[in-house]
């Protein structure tokens, strides 16, 4: 297989994930005065901080710094604000029994065995937008999905995701720029 | 056509090419979302005055992405990249094929915007140069220009003409 068509399947099968095709007939259906609008993915997370925190919208200038929300579909959404909130955060995913963990991005890490990641198609692929995951309803058992948060320097903000690691799960996750 | 039909024909490609160009879904979706919803307002001119409807709105779509603010695509890039960074397979790959894939998608969203524009409607729209310098308001030798540098970037080796097969593909799946 050549460079080019290798980079054409790369594409292609990246254009598969693509979502949030009911939001936009939705918004299509009701557009907002545009001053008004936001992008829809910014306003969903926002009310699921919301709706976690049990806050009014009047809070909302200044999100908390984590929020983990159960949905009825069995999907989790978790947001982590500041790499503070980690351990409350974990504390939460426990609590509802979700293989999940929040993790710090280190400089230091061992890099994840490949060997121990889970090889099978038997969960959903989460869907992300900067800080906020969610995570799906299946997570095979004896597996944890890690969230990797950081506060390194130059490494922006947004919650990193790794597949399903076999337990026990590392405790923290290599910075990919030290790989 | 109305708009309403325009969307149900054309919303899912669109949405495709643009998360391919934004490499996140989500952003992906705003920016096709701003888009749509501009040119719901437009809807009456461009039914009259735009003899491709679907090549104008592809062009807002590019337009939208070349132009979203530079603090959410700095949020965008970041979030990405950890994610491709710290993500395996979910299926089992002994060729190492899917890594390698991502590897080349990773290097693809580093690159400037305007190249990203022209790789993506080359290598997943199966465009010509005249046809993206349509898209991008430039000359065909800027086109070349674009997805030379965009190339030796990826360090992929050019091996023909741009093809339509994936496009024909994709559309109908």
């Amino acid at each position: 297989m050549s460079d080019e068509t290798a980079f054409r399947d790369a594409l292609a099968q990246h254009a598969e994930l693509a979502r949030g095709r009911e939001e936009i007939l939705a918004a299509l259906r009701d557009p907002l005065p545009r001053r008004n609008r936001k992008p829809l993915g910014v306003a969903a997370a926002a009310i699921a901080v919301a709706g976690a925190a049990g806050i009014g919208l009047t809070a909302l200038m200044s999100p908390p710094a984590y929020a983990v929300t159960r949905h009825p579909d069995g999907s989790v959404t978790v947001t982590i604000n500041d790499i503070k909130a980690v351990d409350p955060a974990n504390e939460k995913l426990r609590e509802l029994g979700v293989r999940a963990r929040a993790v710090p991005m280190t400089a230091d890490c061992a890099d994840i065995d490949g060997t121990r990641t889970y090889q099978g198609a038997d969960w959903d692929f989460p869907s992300f937008s900067g800080n906020t995951v969610t995570l799906p309803a299946r997570i095979p058992e004896g597996h944890t999905v890690l969230l990797s948060v950081t506060d390194l320097p130059d490494r922006g903000t947004g919650l990193g995701i790794t597949v399903p690691i076999e337990d026990p799960a590392p405790s923290c996750v290599l910075d990919p720029a030290r790989r | 056509m109305t708009f309403d039909d325009f969307v149900a024909d054309r919303l899912d490609p669109l949405l495709r090419y643009a998360t391919v160009l934004c490499y996140d879904p989500h952003l992906a979706k705003d920016v096709v979302q701003e888009a749509l919803l501009r040119a719901q307002q437009q809807w009456p001119r461009i039914q009259v005055e735009v003899d491709n409807p679907s090549a104008y709105v592809k062009r807002m779509v590019t337009n939208e992405f070349l132009s979203w603010r530079r603090r959410r695509a700095a949020r965008e890039v970041s979030a990405t990249l950890h994610t491709l960074d710290a993500i395996g397979s979910p299926t089992d790959d002994p060729t190492h094929g899917i890594a390698e894939r991502e590897a080349m998608l990773g290097r693809l969203a580093k690159l400037p915007r305007k190249q990203r524009v022209a790789l993506v409607l080359r290598y997943y729209e199966g465009c010509d140069d005249a046809e993206i310098g349509a898209v991008l308001g430039c000359r065909p030798g800027t086109v070349r220009s674009l997805l030379s540098r965009g190339l030796a970037t990826l360090r992929l080796r050019a091996t023909g003409s741009p093809t339509r097969s994936l496009s024909v593909v994709k559309e109908t799946t």
